[in-house]
């Protein structure tokens, strides 16, 4: 059992994801999911629209929590 | 992704009108680097993880050995290199050079110089690596460097292979 001595300064605890991390994980996994699951070779352009939109407003709101370290290659995608 | 929703829109959502200009958007070394930092970041960060969509079968006019062993290679589970693991990683490349000799083994004798450089490029990677223990971070500023170098040759050689599984080997990514 753990005698609390190291979580007194914290030395074994990993610090918890900065929020915007967190979102934009968040994001990426919706983008990802939204990614796998969408069949390009047979959308019809109504349902590559849809789709081409809101992965683009995915990325809209990726850009306003992208982590300082990925933000120029975020821009570039 | 917002910069191609006006090439979209001129060809009024026909991805087929419109794959040519939208490839060329995003031909460019520069992207290709950003995606891949971004694709680790959400594995190594996120805890995403990397999902490949297999491959569709050859068709009936080509099986020969290197159609099969091309359709198998890009079929083989991959969850993607593990950037955070050196030892994951070293057993990652050491899999990689060994399907690229087996692919090596049956080729066609045309495409032989292709594959070469893709398999010389690997091995310069995993020379570079291990020079850094297989430590991704620590490698970096090398592989960028001498991925900037090989790029072109690496894609041109790429294209020609990945061309002949389409319309040789009948195999559609």
């Amino acid at each position: 059992m753990d005698d609390g001595d190291d979580m007194d300064d914290g030395d074994d605890m990993d610090a918890p994801p900065a929020p915007n991390v967190n979102e934009f994980c968040s994001l990426s996994e919706i983008a990802d999911q939204s990614d796998n699951e969408f069949d390009i070779e047979s959308a019809t352009p109504a349902e590559l629209e849809n789709y081409w939109r809101s992965q683009a407003a995915l990325v809209d709101q990726g850009t306003a929590v992208v982590p300082e370290e990925l933000r120029d290659d975020f821009a570039l995608m | 992704m917002q910069s191609s929703i006006p090439i979209l829109e001129s060809h009024e959502w026909d991805l087929s009108a419109a794959v040519d200009e939208i490839t060329a958007l995003f031909d460019d070394p520069a992207v290709d680097a950003a995606d891949a930092r971004l694709d680790a970041f959400d594995v190594e960060v996120c805890g995403i993880e990397p999902v490949d969509e297999p491959a569709d079968d050859p068709q009936d006019g080509n099986a020969s050995p290197y159609c099969q062993a091309s359709f198998a290679l890009n079929n083989e589970p991959d969850d993607g290199i593990p950037f955070g693991d050196p030892a994951g990683v070293e057993e990652y490349y050491d899999d990689l050079l060994a399907s690229l000799a087996s692919l090596h083994a049956v080729v066609p004798e045309e495409l032989k110089p292709h594959l070469d450089v893709l398999g010389e490029t690997f091995s310069t990677f995993c020379v570079i690596l291990e020079q850094c223990e297989f430590d991704f971070t620590a490698a970096g500023p090398d592989l960028d460097a001498y991925q900037a170098d090989v790029e072109a040759e690496f894609d041109a050689a790429a294209d020609v292979l990945d061309a002949h599984d389409e319309n040789v080997c009948g195999i559609v990514f």
